[in-house]
């Protein structure tokens, strides 16, 4: 446990911190005086259930809540002013003068009356008044801490006693005698026993892991007691060994230092209690006066007092207040003859408790309080009531299972974060009457022999290193994963184990086993833990509980063997058929405090009277009950989180058309006119009669969210039969314009038809079309032709209609269409995407740099597809760097620059120059002969050429082309005014060598004029 | 281009292929006519419908088993697959070795190698915290960034898929795939418990022990719920998926929240609050361990799942259907 996690123990403890902060901070962590909200109630009466928020269950009865200060008794140390206490009470509204019983709700340690509110709720709804209050020295009461002092806290419990008496709403036994029952857990536990004893106007306690005598509890050294036949009776030998982790964390929380006696060095502790404990905190046993206080504190002294009924529970998991002190208690009252009901409940101070301190007897409180204050004198709880006089929960059915995983899970360093369940159903061992106690048996007391030599063991110098077994306020190590604890509880050398044969049956421990030793010290006393462990047939063992019995011996003669009864732990524990008892003495325990000095004790085995042996209270088997937690507590259906649910869903449901219909209004109307007819139509060429064309792009624009217009009015139209170059340079915006064509970005503005329907994003329209857009994107692991069929496959359409074997011809992949594309070279992926894109012979195909990656033979081969793929009537639009590749491809192109189309037509057009700037170049052997043949020519133009040639861009009929055949004289001549043919037929008269003719300016030229690069 | 690299391939025989693949095509294309050209009754021509190609429907674009098939050949299905399948074989052959020292969780440890229910107990107990999160993770995360890393999903929206189509088919593929790899740890586990350890029922480490139809449905129930209370990453991931193109992104941050998540519940001081956590109820399960069930818990982490799960989902359709598709 790191130390992080020792501190939240420690909050998780009786509610160690002010209620605001472990309201706020541990709610889950169980502990017997705090909260639990997320530990279902398993209540056996009408009591509402909270819901898992721990707010009042929706279906609670409204209950009203009035919040006062009561003036009580002054602190010695300020005569004169009265300690004021926060008291809140609770009852149903309604009633008129309708009277009823009371109930005083105490809270535990370090706590307040905020910590019982879901508690007085559920006790006001069952038709109780119910008074709930601050004790002083913690929250906002005043005064300091007396621990249940009979003049301080008894005192103020017996004020709230007047307070009830004054009320016209409690029913009154006589005047001023209110019927009034206190019900509390732990130091409220206490409080009821010590107020039944001191004011016989209490007609009922129900008192849950409280102490009998607080100075036994706090440095035990149990024996057990030789006249009590009760399943857990034991006496404790003075002095005993006190429980140093127990006393500091719960002293240190009142803010009382360990050293010191300045102001302030007590916090609110009283400075009685401060100084008897800083006292034990040195000399490590409590020094007289402080038993003294702590023995006035005690229930023990004022038990022959009580005369009303009384429901008491211990925890089993607790090594604060063991079983033992409620048998005490029990033994006690039960032999005077008063009517008590003993349960012995899971959990306690060392974790697991529930929200009400009792355990599974949570449910039991209310039926004992209604029948206990029922009748008219106070004096019994009606025969008929349900609550039995005796209950055991047996281990086990799984309900520390949740938290020993969640420890598994977080450890190291964590806490258990949430607290163990109630299970629905648990074994549990009911008797008619507490065993041991006027009319009714004891249990049988079995000996088990126990084998083992003498052993040596030894009590380190400083008492390190100590074995461990529980963390006061966290509970036995290793909660159900018992195997850790038995491990450190043991350690190697200063332990001595003492095992039995295999047990031959179940045995079920409901008690304080004995056992009797023969002790050896090398000092004048020994101080020694004992615990009974269960070693299964593996070998693991298991201490039930994580407790021990600590045992301090004085006055001995070192050297000299001693004859010790010790009692151990008292437990319910069912030790298994086959398994094996194993005693063992220990000579550290880390929460006790041992002596300093090294010293060496020889523990055996006493053998004087009768065989060794370990005396076990067992229970009979046959009483054992399955009993289930009362109402069918279904579950708990978290409504807020249902509705949450339900809202989301439906605002999920709404939300989908109105996004849908968001979407739709995205695009704006083209604000662009077009310019001009052609390839630049736009929506101008949906105005005539005829099939709208393949492609319509109207004012299409895409603007940043900083202003930047990547495309800026875009309108173009791609015709039946046509193919059209889109050319542009870098950063020109054709990539994010054939993005909005395909409705993969949102234009800004504009929009795009393909076949006269509008593309936007899913349009089923885009069924028509083929795409390739940025290079391929295959599936990389699978091969050419699965990714074909895929593709196909996504567009749901039927597999005839995909033209695989057509396409692939195209692919031209061979054998490679088998292999996985991962391997493939660019070239190959280029290919098989733009197969892809022909997939099913769209009707148009956009094409973006579809020639990047492959090499002239496949550009050839591509541009032979493109024409005949336009030639059936169908349309492409190719994006392209490659200006000769467009030229020779393309019937028209479009050119943009800075997101706007800045010219466009058909190749024709823009090459010829039809706009009165055409011309045809010549390449000629002798420039000279070519010029005066050219002047002859009327209207002729000759300009001088830049003398070079260029590549062979249309001299399919010009034979010679190429540098290598031309002569010093060779040049070129841009002829202008007249048609080319004229032009080569006044060369060739004037026989002057023609290599080369082509118009005047090739596609290269108008980019690079229009684009004005 | 791929984000699976580019190695060198061989290529093919380049060159004589050509002529006939182009004649091959222009077959085709006679054959399939010129598009169609409908007029109006007025002889103007009008669009009719929606302009889709003959035999294309929408609702059949992307079906569950073309998505299906899509991933199930991915070499991360089929690593998933495998280990998955190995780990309840790994897990036996760590008891195999390991010594009978305490490890903290003796019972616990001690317990899996009780029985074949055991051993399923015990691996869903150890897969709930983040192996399940993150195979549920990855294989919600990673089709759709997977899609646009391959630079694949914009053929897809292309074909034309529509975009809350496309959501849904890869969604109720990776739901399905979850379901299936969990379903294949725990048979497996199973399975290999029982020739491992033999047909013991179920013990919960409570000490309980169960029918063996009653350890199967608890562990059944212990499964779907798991992966129930794991959707809520799911859809996280799911979400981050439609955002980024790079599914090491969509998966990592999934698992960044489980861990944050897995951390703040260990805040005490955030004491209610912490439920909203997706990781809060994720060992609820437990509850089921005994013998009668406690679902209060499962409930409430059943629904909180499910109500983060809805929205991440929602989240992701809703910034899909917006988002301009650059990869």
């Amino acid at each position: 446990m790191g130390r992080r996690a020792a501190g939240a123990a420690l909050a998780a403890l009786v509610g160690l911190v002010p209620a605001s902060a472990a309201a706020a901070s541990t709610p889950s962590l169980p502990s017997p005086s705090l909260p639990s909200p997320s530990l279902p109630s398993p209540s056996g009466s009408s009591t509402p259930s909270p819901s898992a928020s721990g707010e009042p269950a929706e279906d609670a009865p409204e209950v009203d809540v009035e919040t006062s200060t009561v003036p009580v008794g002054a602190e010695p140390s300020a005569p004169d002013d009265d300690v004021a206490l926060d008291v809140a009470v609770y009852r149903t509204p309604g009633g008129g003068t309708d009277r009823r019983p009371a109930v005083l709700l105490a809270h535990g340690f370090l706590s307040t009356r905020e910590d019982r509110d879901a508690q007085a709720r559920d006790l006001a709804a069952d038709g109780f008044v119910v008074l709930t209050w601050t004790a002083r020295g913690f929250g906002d009461s005043g005064g300091l801490v007396h621990l249940d002092a009979p003049d301080f806290e008894v005192a103020d419990a017996s004020a709230l006693v007047d307070v009830l008496a004054g009320r016209d709403d409690v029913l009154l036994d006589a005047t001023g005698d209110p019927r009034v029952g206190l019900v509390g857990a732990s130091y409220g536990g206490a409080l009821g026993l010590l107020l039944a004893g001191t004011d016989d106007r209490v007609d009922a306690v129900a008192a849950s892991v409280t102490w009998h005598d607080l100075a036994d509890a706090l440095a035990p050294s149990p024996v057990l007691d030789p006249d009590a036949r009760t399943p857990a009776a034991v006496t404790d030998r003075d002095p005993g060994v006190l429980k140093r982790a127990w006393l500091t964390q719960l002293v240190a929380a009142t803010g009382a230092l360990p050293v010191g006696s300045g102001p302030g060095s007590c916090g609110r502790l009283a400075p009685d209690l401060c100084a008897g404990y800083q006292d034990a905190t040195e000399s490590g046993r409590l020094g007289d006066d402080l038993t003294s206080l702590l023995r006035a504190s005690s229930p023990a002294t004022v038990l022959d007092a009580v005369d009303v009924p009384v429901l008491l529970a211990q925890g089993q998991q607790d090594s604060l207040f063991p079983l033992t002190e409620a048998d005490a208690t029990a033994r006690a009252l039960l032999d005077q003859g008063v009517d008590v009901r003993v349960r012995w409940v899971e959990g306690g101070h060392d974790g697991g408790l529930s929200r009400d301190g009792f355990g599974s007897a949570d449910g039991d409180v209310p039926p004992f309080l209604a029948g206990a204050l029922s009748s008219a004198d106070g004096s019994g709880v009606p025969p008929t009531t349900d609550v039995p006089a005796f209950a055991a929960d047996l281990p086990g059915g799984g309900q520390d299972l949740e938290a020993a995983l969640e420890e598994v899970q977080q450890s190291p360093g964590a806490p258990p974060v949430a607290g163990p369940e109630q299970p629905e159903e648990r074994d549990v061992l009911e008797l008619a009457a507490y065993p041991g106690t006027a009319g009714s048996d004891p249990l049988e007391v079995r000996d088990v022999p126990l084998l083992g030599d003498p052993q040596q063991v030894l009590s380190p110098t400083g008492g390190t290193p100590s074995s461990l077994t529980s963390l006061p306020g966290v509970g036995a190590l290793g909660g159900a994963a018992g195997g850790l604890a038995s491990a450190l509880a043991v350690l190697p050398g200063q332990s001595a184990t003492f095992d039995s044969p295999p047990l031959e049956e179940d045995v079920l421990v409901s008690g304080a086993p004995s056992v009797r030793l023969v002790v050896t010290s090398t000092a004048q006393d020994a101080t020694f833990f004992a615990s009974l462990l269960e070693v299964d047939e593996t070998g693991g063992a298991e201490l039930p509980r994580g407790l021990v019995s600590p045992v301090r011996l004085t006055g001995l003669t070192p050297g000299e063997p001693t004859r010790v009864d010790v009692a151990l732990p008292a437990v319910v524990h069912r030790y298994a058929s086959g398994s094996t008892l194993r005693l063992a003495v220990s000579s550290t325990d880390q929460a006790y405090a041992v002596p300093d000095d090294g010293r060496v004790y020889g523990v055996a085995l006493a053998t004087e009277d009768a065989d060794p042996a370990v005396a076990l209270p067992v229970a009979p088997v046959d009483e054992v009950v399955t009993v289930s937690a009362g109402t069918a507590a279904g579950v708990d259906v978290p409504w807020g989180l249902v509705v949450a649910l339900a809202v989301v869903l439906l605002l999920s449901a709404l939300l989908g058309p109105v996004g849908r219909r968001l979407e739709r209004r995205g695009a704006r109307p083209a604000t662009v006119p077009a310019l001009g007819g052609g390839v630049l139509a736009g929506a101008a060429s949906l105005e005539g009669d005829g099939p709208p064309p393949p492609l319509v792009v109207d004012g299409l624009a895409l603007v940043y969210a900083n202003g930047l217009r990547a495309v800026d009015g875009v309108s173009f139209t791609v015709g039946r039969g046509q193919v059209v170059g889109l050319l542009g340079p870098n950063g020109a915006g054709k990539t994010s314009a054939l993005r909005m064509v395909l409705g993969l970005v949102h234009p800004t503005e504009g929009r795009t038809l393909v076949l006269g329907h509008p593309v936007v994003p899913g349009a089923e329209v885009l069924s028509q079309v083929g795409a390739f857009v940025e290079g391929p994107g295959l599936l990389p692991h699978v091969s050419g032709i699965t990714n074909l069929r895929l593709a196909w496959q996504a567009t749901g359409r039927p597999l005839e209609d995909a033209r695989i074997d057509e396409v692939l011809e195209i692919a031209a992949l061979g054998d490679a269409v088998h292999r996985p594309v991962r391997g493939y070279s660019q070239g190959m992926r280029a290919r098989i995407a733009i197969a892809q894109a022909m997939l099913g012979l769209p009707d148009l195909l956009v094409l973006d740099e579809p020639t990047n990656g492959l090499d002239p033979p496949q550009i050839r081969a591509l541009r032979d597809v493109l024409r005949s793929y336009a030639s059936s009537g169908r349309a492409v639009l190719v994006s392209s760097h490659l200006l000769a590749e467009v030229e020779m491809t393309c019937t028209h192109a479009v050119i943009m620059r800075r997101g706007q189309v800045v010219a466009g037509g058909s190749v024709e057009e823009l090459t010829s120059g039809a706009g009165g700037h055409g011309g045809t170049s010549v390449v000629v052997d002798d420039v000279a002969a070519a010029r005066a043949a050219l002047a002859a020519l009327p209207g002729a133009r000759v300009d001088e050429g830049r003398g070079d040639p260029g590549p062979g861009v249309a001299g399919a009929g010009v034979g010679g082309a190429g540098g290598a055949s031309q002569g010093p004289d060779d040049g070129e001549l841009l002829v202008s005014g007249v048609e080319p043919e004229d032009v080569v037929r006044a060369l060739v008269g004037a026989r002057v060598g023609v290599h080369r003719v082509a118009p005047r300016r090739r596609l290269e030229e108008v980019f690079l004029e229009v684009t004005g690069t | 281009m791929s984000a699976e690299g580019t190695t060198s391939a061989q290529e093919p025989p380049r060159g004589e292929a050509h002529p006939s693949g182009t004649d091959e095509l222009a077959r085709a294309l006679d054959e399939g006519g010129a598009p169609d050209e409908v007029a109006a009754p007025d002889g103007r021509w009008a669009p009719a419908g929606t302009g889709a190609a003959e035999g294309f429907a929408a609702r059949r674009t992307l079906t569950v088993r073309a998505e299906a098939a899509r991933q199930v050949t991915r070499r991360r299905t089929l690593v998933t697959a495998v280990l998955l399948a190995a780990l309840p074989l790994i897990l036996v052959g760590a008891f195999a070795l390991g010594s009978e020292e305490d490890t903290g969780a003796p019972d616990f440890v001690a317990l899996a190698t009780e029985s074949g229910a055991n051993l399923a107990l015990f691996t869903l107990f150890a897969a709930t915290g983040f192996l399940v999160p993150l195979v549920v993770s990855l294989l919600c995360g990673d089709p759709l960034s997977s899609e646009a890393s391959w630079s694949s999903l914009r053929y897809l929206l292309v074909s034309p898929v529509p975009r809350g189509r496309l959501l849904r088919s890869k969604l109720v593929v990776a739901l399905l795939s979850s379901v299936v790899a969990v379903a294949e740890l725990m048979v497996v586990a199973y399975l290999v418990g029982t020739l491992a350890y033999g047909t013991d029922p179920l013990t919960s480490p409570g000490g309980e022990t169960f029918t063996t139809g009653g350890g199967v449905w608890r562990l059944a129930v212990a499964t779907a719920y798991v992966l129930l209370g794991t959707l809520a990453f799911g859809g996280f991931a799911f979400f981050v998926g439609t955002r980024t193109d790079a599914p090491l992104a969509a998966v990592g941050s999934a698992v960044l929240l489980v861990v944050v998540s897995t951390v703040l519940d260990q805040i005490d001081a955030l004491g209610d609050l912490r439920e909203v956590l997706p990781t809060h109820y994720q060992y609820s399960w437990v509850g089921l361990l005994q013998a009668e069930p406690a679902w209060d818990d499962l409930l409430a982490g059943s629904l909180w799942a499910l109500l983060w799960a809805v929205v991440a989902v929602r989240l992701g359709f809703w910034s899909f259907r917006r988002k301009d598709v650059l990869s």
